[in-house]
C-alpha cells in the first residue's frame, strides 16, 4: 500500500504519456461529438412542432439516450482494448513492470485513464448538445431555444450516473483483455455481451448487467422517484466494478487463471471469500423493498401552474365522485384523515387535468404536478409509488386480442393460449420493481392477479362461448381444469374490484353472455347476481348508459331507466343516471342543437346560426387526442367525397391554447372540413352536446336540429351509410 | 560492506508448469564494478534467469538478493536502481524516440537533459519525430538500451544485446559496455550465447546449462578451466610416489588426491599398470570428463 501511494501518480503519468499520438483522445471527441452534432444539423430542417421551453433539456436527454443506448458501451469497450493491447502488441509489460513503481499502480492507473476517457467522452457530449442548442437559438430561433433553461443540476447528475454505470463495463473489459492477450477475442466478447444484454433486456429477463448498465440507465434517464442521487442498478455497477478490479488485479500480478484463483489452495479461498462478500452487498443492494402503510390517509403535492389552481380533488373511479377536496396554499396542497378510503383507482383532479392513483387507507401518496413547462407533469411518489408505477409502466398482456383469433379454435387450445398470457402477466406482476427497485405491496399483487383472472374470464365465459357454439355445434363446452382453477380464486361478487375496469367487463360479459339480448332479463341478473349495492349500482349504471345511448326510442328508453332506478340505490348513480337521461332526451328529440360560437383560421367568427339551410355534421375534438388524430383523415376523405352545396363539414376544436389549434389547423387548410376553435365556455358546450371522449360526431339538419348525436366513428362504414340515409339524395354529388 | 555481491541468488529454482522444471539451483554471484558475461546455449534458461532477477516472474523457489536486499520484499527500492532489456525490445511504436523515454523520465526522477545524454550515448539524437514502429531493429534495440540507461542505473541487465546490431554496432556497444562499466563504475550483467562476443569486455563468466550453472567465476579462470580438459583422479598408497611417477602426465597434487590431464581412455590403463608394477595399491582411480567441453565448442565455433 506505500508503495502503491507513493507510486501512483508517477504511473498514471507515464500512462497519461502513453496516449500521445494514439487517436484516443480524437476518438473520444469524435464518439461524443457525432450524435449532438448530427442532432443539431438534423434539427435545421426539422418541422417546428413541440414549442416548448424544454427544448435544450430535451436535446441534452435525447443526445445522452441514443448515445448511451449502445455506441457508448461499445466505446468503452473500444477504449479499454485499445489501452490493453497497446502493451501487449508493443510487447511493453516488461518494460511497464521493470519500472520501480508498484503493480497495483501499474494496473489501477491505466483503469483510472480509461474512466477518465468515459467521463471526457459523456462531458463532450453534453458540450457539444449545449452548443448545439446555442446554434439553434440563432439559426433557427422558431425552436424556441431562446426560452429554454438548461437544468444543469440534472445534466450533470445524468452524466455522473451514465460515468458511474460504465466503471463496470470498464473493470470487466479490462479484466478480459488482461487475461486473454488479445485484440479481436476480448472485443468481441466484449461486443457480443451488450448484444446479448440489450436482447435479454428487452425482453425482459436481466435487471442487471455489466454491459447494459448504461442502457438501464439511459431508461431511467429521470432519476430515482424517491430523489436519491443513484439508482440501485448504479450502486451495483460501483460495487461490482470494485469487485472486478481485484478480479483483474489478481489476474494481472498472478499471470494466469489457475494462479490466480485455484492453487495455492489458500488463493482460492481469498477469492471466494471476496466473492461472497461482494455478491452480499450486491444482493443487499439489489433486494426490493415493500413500503409499509403509513399511520393516517394523506394526499398531499405541489403544483406549479400559471394559473392560478384554488383546489384539487380526489375522486373515487369510476363514477368520479368526490372523495377529498383538498385546497391549495401557495402552490402546495395537504390533506390527512382518518376516513376510511377503499382501496383501487381514483382520480387526482387539479384544473384540466386528472391523474389515475391507486391507493388505499393509510396510504401517503405525493403528487407533483407542473403545468409551466409544455405539456403537463405528474408524478407520483409515496407508499404507492411502485403500484402506481405498474400502472403506468407495467408489462402489458393484451389478452383481449385472442378473442379475435378464436375462431375454431378448439376450447383446450384456448385455454392454453389463455393461461399463457395469464402466467407471463403473473410473472411480470411479481418481477416487477420500480428503478429504485421497490415492490408493489402484496394487496395490489392480490388484486391484480384477480383482475388477470378476471381478464380470462371475461374471454372464457364471456367471449369463446358463442364461437364454440358456431364452429362446434351440438357439443358440450368443457374448459380445461386450469380455467376451473381461475373461476375458483374470482367470484362475481368482488366489490373490491369496482374501481378496475376488467372487473367490470367480466361481470358485464359473463352476465350478457348468459342473458341474451333481452335488456330487462340483463339487468335483473344484474340486480340479483350482484350483492354487494354499491358494486351492483355501478355496474348497472354502466350498462344502462351504454343503453341510453343506443335506444332511439325516447319512450322506451325512458321505461327502462325508470325501471332501473327504481333498485338503485347510490345518490351518485341514480343523480347521473338521471342527468344522462334528461341528456339524451333532449339530443334526441330532433331538439335544437345548440348555437356554438367560434373562430375560424382567418379570424372571422362563425356560428352554429350561420349553417342554417345545410345539412351540418360537426367533429368536436381536442389537438392531441389520439383516435382524434387516427380518425380525422376518415372525416376529411369523407368530406372531400360527399360534395354538396347543402352539406358542410365542420371540425369544432375546444382546445384552450389557440396556437396549439392553429399550428394543427392549418395542417388541414386544404380539405374540405372547416377548422374552427371553440369560444364558447368547455363547460357549457360539453354539457350542451353531451360530450363525453373526443373525438364525437354530431349531424345537425338544415333546420338546425339534432338528428343524430352520436354518429359511429367516421372509420366505420356505418357512418356514411348514416349520413346516406339521413341526407336526402338528391343533395349528393357524389363522385 | 559486508556484501560483496550486487546480485546474489541463492538455490534459485523455477518451472513454468508442473513437471518441466526451468531452472535448478542456480547460484549467480555478481559483484560489484564486475562486467559478468551469462553464458549459455539457447533456452538453458538464461532470460529466465534475467527475468526471476528483475521480478517478472513469480513463484521461485530460492532467494534473490540485490544491493543485499531481497527483492521479494523491496521489489520497488531495488528496480529504482536497475537499467534492464530483456530480450527483444519493448517500446510503443507509435511513440518517437524521445517520448518513449519521456514516458518514463518521471518515474525514476530524471532530468529532462537525461533524454538527449542517453540518446547521444546510443547514437539515436538525430531521430526526431520519427515514431519508433519506423525503426530498424537495430535502432529499436539501440533506443532500448537508452531506455536501460535511462535512470543511471547502478545495475546494468542486459539480455542479449547485440541481437540486431550489425558488426560495427557490436563493436560500439562493447566499447559503451567498457565505457560505462571504468567511468561510471557501473555493474554489468550481460547475458549472450556466444562467449567470443562477450570475452572482450566481461571480468566474470557465468555458464548455464539446460537450467544448470555449470561454471562461474573470473575469465582467466575459466580458460584454465577450459585448458585442463579431463582428468584422472587418483588415490594410492602413497601419493608422493605416484607424483613421481606420472611426471611425464603433468601431475597436481591437490589433498590426498593425485590427477593428470588426459585424452584417451587407454591411457588410463597405462597408467594403472605404472603403478601397480611400482607397488602402489591403487585406491581410487576415477576419469572425469570435462563437462564444459562440448558447451565450449557450441559457445565458440557458431561465432565467425
Amino acid at each position: 500500500m506505500k508503495n502503491f501511494l507513493a507510486t501512483h501518480n508517477k504511473a498514471l503519468k507515464a500512462e497519461w504519456l502513453k496516449l500521445h499520438h494514439s487517436g484516443m483522445l480524437w476518438f473520444c471527441l469524435a464518439a461524443a461529438a457525432f450524435i449532438p452534432a448530427f442532432h443539431t444539423l438534423v434539427s435545421f430542417f426539422e418541422s417546428v412542432g413541440d414549442l416548448s421551453p424544454e427544448s435544450g433539456n430535451k436535446m441534452i436527454q435525447m443526445d445522452f439516450q441514443i448515445f448511451t443506448n449502445f455506441f457508448f458501451p461499445v466505446f468503452v469497450v473500444i477504449v479499454v482494448v485499445r489501452l490493453v493491447y497497446m502493451e501487449h502488441r508493443f510487447d511493453t509489460w516488461k518494460l511497464v513492470e521493470t519500472q520501480p513503481v508498484s503493480k497495483a499502480a501499474i494496473y489501477f492507473s491505466k483503469w483510472e485513464i480509461a474512466a477518465f476517457i468515459s467521463f471526457c467522452c459523456l462531458l463532450t457530449l453534453l458540450v457539444v448538445a449545449f452548443l448545439g442548442g446555442l446554434i439553434l437559438q440563432f439559426g433557427r430561433p422558431a425552436l424556441g431555444f431562446d426560452q429554454s433553461n438548461i437544468n444543469w443540476g440534472h445534466a450533470l447528475q445524468a452524466l455522473t450516473r451514465f460515468w458511474i454505470a460504465s466503471l463496470c463495463i470498464i473493470s470487466v473489459q479490462y479484466c478480459l483483455t488482461v487475461l486473454l492477450k488479445s485484440f479481436a477475442l476480448p472485443m468481441s466478447i466484449g461486443l457480443v455481451a451488450i448484444f446479448a444484454g440489450s436482447f435479454a433486456q428487452a425482453l425482459g429477463y436481466m435487471n442487471w448487467w455489466p454491459y447494459s448498465a448504461t442502457q438501464i440507465t439511459s431508461d431511467t434517464y429521470g432519476g430515482a422517484p424517491n430523489g436519491e442521487f443513484l439508482l440501485s442498478h448504479e450502486k451495483i455497477s460501483l460495487i461490482s466494478s470494485l469487485l472486478f478490479i481485484w478480479l483483474g488485479y489478481q489476474l494481472y500480478r498472478r499471470k494466469s487463471f489457475r494462479k490466480a484463483f485455484l492453487s495455492p489452495i489458500k488463493n482460492m479461498v481469498v477469492a471466494v471469500a471476496v466473492i461472497a462478500v461482494f455478491a452480499l452487498a450486491i444482493s443487499a443492494v439489489n433486494k426490493p423493498t415493500v413500503l409499509n402503510r403509513y399511520s393516517a390517509t394523506v394526499v398531499a403535492g405541489e403544483i406549479k401552474s400559471a394559473t392560478p389552481i384554488a383546489q384539487v380533488l380526489l375522486l373515487r373511479s369510476p363514477m368520479m365522485d368526490t372523495v377529498m377536496t383538498i385546497p391549495v396554499v401557495n402552490d402546495h396542497f395537504h390533506l390527512k384523515t382518518d376516513k376510511q378510503i377503499a382501496t383501487g383507482i381514483y382520480y387526482l383532479k387539479a384544473g384540466s387535468q386528472a391523474r389515475r392513483l391507486f391507493m388505499g387507507n393509510k396510504d401517503s401518496v405525493y403528487v407533483d404536478i407542473s403545468f409551466s413547462e409544455g405539456e403537463p407533469k405528474i408524478q407520483v411518489s409515496g407508499t404507492r409509488v411502485a403500484e402506481n408505477d405498474y400502472l403506468v409502466n407495467g408489462k402489458r398482456t393484451d389478452i383481449e386480442i385472442l378473442g379475435q383469433y378464436a375462431n375454431n379454435v378448439p376450447p383446450s387450445n384456448f385455454a392454453d393460449d389463455l393461461m399463457e398470457y395469464y402466467n407471463d402477466g403473473i410473472r411480470a406482476l411479481e418481477t416487477f420493481k420500480t428503478s429504485d427497485r421497490i415492490k408493489p405491496a402484496d394487496d395490489f399483487i392480490e388484486l391484480r392477479k384477480k383482475l388477470f383472472a378476471t381478464q380470462v374470464l371475461a374471454l372464457a365465459d364471456g367471449v369463446y362461448p358463442k364461437i364454440f357454439a358456431a364452429y362446434f355445434p351440438n357439443q358440450e363446452l368443457q374448459f380445461p381444469e386450469s380455467i376451473n382453477e381461475l373461476r375458483a380464486g374470482v367470484s362475481l361478487n368482488s366489490p373490491e374490484l369496482i374501481s378496475f375496469p376488467e372487473y367490470r367487463r367480466y361481470v358485464t360479459s359473463a352476465l350478457r353472455e348468459k342473458a341474451g339480448i333481452n335488456d330487462s332479463l340483463y339487468f335483473g341478473m344484474l340486480n340479483d347476481s350482484l350483492q354487494d349495492p354499491y358494486t351492483r349500482d355501478v355496474i348497472i349504471y354502466e350498462a344502462a348508459s351504454t343503453s341510453i345511448v343506443r335506444l332511439k326510442d325516447s319512450i322506451r328508453r325512458n321505461t327502462l331507466i325508470a325501471g332501473i332506478l327504481l333498485n338503485t340505490k347510490t345518490g351518485i348513480v341514480n343523480t347521473k343516471l338521471t342527468e344522462a337521461n334528461q341528456r339524451a332526451n333532449i339530443l334526441h328529440g330532433g331538439k335544437p342543437a345548440h348555437d356554438f360560437i367560434a373562430e375560424a383560421l382567418n379570424g372571422k367568427q362563425k356560428r352554429r346560426f350561420d349553417f342554417v339551410g345545410k345539412y351540418l355534421v360537426v367533429e368536436f375534438r381536442d389537438a392531441g387526442c389520439a383516435p382524434c388524430k387516427k380518425e380525422s383523415p376518415f372525416f376529411e376523405s369523407l368530406a372531400d367525397r360527399l360534395t354538396s352545396p347543402k352539406l358542410a363539414f365542420v371540425s369544432l376544436s375546444l382546445d384552450e391554447d389557440k396556437k396549439v389549434w392553429q399550428t394543427e389547423a392549418n395542417l388541414k387548410k386544404k380539405t374540405k372540413v372547416l377548422q374552427l376553435l371553440s369560444k364558447d365556455d368547455k363547460g357549457r358546450i360539453s354539457e350542451a352536446y353531451g360530450l363525453g371522449i373526443s373525438p364525437r360526431f354530431v349531424l345537425i339538419d338544415p333546420k338546425g336540429n339534432i338528428i343524430n348525436p352520436h354518429l359511429p366513428s367516421p372509420s366505420e362504414p356505418e357512418f356514411e351509410m348514416i349520413l346516406q340515409k339521413e341526407i336526402p339524395s338528391q343533395g349528393f354529388s357524389d363522385d | 560492506m559486508d556484501n560483496p555481491y550486487i546480485i546474489k541468488t541463492t538455490g534459485l529454482s523455477y518451472h513454468y508448469s508442473k513437471g518441466a522444471q526451468t531452472l535448478f539451483d542456480i547460484n549467480v554471484n555478481v559483484g560489484r564494478g564486475s562486467i559478468y558475461g551469462f553464458l549459455g546455449p539457447n533456452g538453458s534458461g538464461k532470460t529466465t534467469t534475467l527475468s526471476l532477477l528483475l521480478g517478472l516472474l513469480n513463484n521461485r523457489q530460492g532467494d534473490i538478493e540485490i544491493f543485499g536486499q531481497h527483492l521479494h520484499s523491496n521489489r520497488v527500492e531495488i528496480l529504482k536502481k536497475i537499467g534492464s532489456l530483456i530480450e527483444t525490445p519493448s517500446l510503443y511504436g507509435h511513440l518517437t524516440a524521445k517520448e518513449n523515454l519521456e514516458v518514463y523520465r518521471s518515474v525514476y526522477n530524471a532530468p529532462k537533459a537525461r533524454i538527449d545524454d542517453v540518446l547521444k550515448v546510443v547514437g539515436l539524437e538525430d531521430s526526431g519525430k520519427k515514431t519508433v514502429k519506423k525503426f530498424s531493429l537495430g535502432m529499436k534495440q539501440r533506443l532500448a538500451i537508452a531506455l536501460a540507461l535511462l535512470p543511471n542505473p547502478e545495475l546494468l541487465i542486459l539480455d542479449e544485446p547485440s541481437n540486431g546490431l550489425d558488426p560495427a554496432g557490436i563493436i560500439e556497444l562493447r566499447e559503451l559496455i567498457k565505457k560505462l562499466n571504468k567511468t561510471y563504475g557501473m555493474t554489468i550483467l550481460i547475458s549472450s550465447h556466444l562467449l567470443g562476443e562477450v570475452e572482450k569486455m566481461v571480468s566474470h563468466v557465468g555458464i548455464i546449462f539446460k537450467g544448470k550453472m555449470l561454471f562461474q567465476g573470473t575469465l582467466s579462470e575459466l580458460h584454465l578451466y577450459q585448458q585442463k580438459g579431463s582428468r584422472l583422479f587418483i588415490k594410492t598408497s602413497d601419493n608422493e610416489t605416484a607424483y613421481g611417477l606420472l611426471q611425464e602426465h603433468h601431475p597436481e597434487l591437490a589433498g590426498d588426491t593425485v590427477s593428470v590431464a588426459f585424452n584417451d581412455i587407454n591411457q588410463v590403463a597405462a597408467i594403472n599398470r605404472t603403478l601397480t608394477e611400482h607397488d602402489l595399491d591403487v585406491y581410487l582411480l576415477h576419469p572425469k570428463a570435462n563437462d564444459l567441453e562440448q558447451l565450449f565448442i557450441d559457445l565458440t565455433s557458431a561465432q565467425s
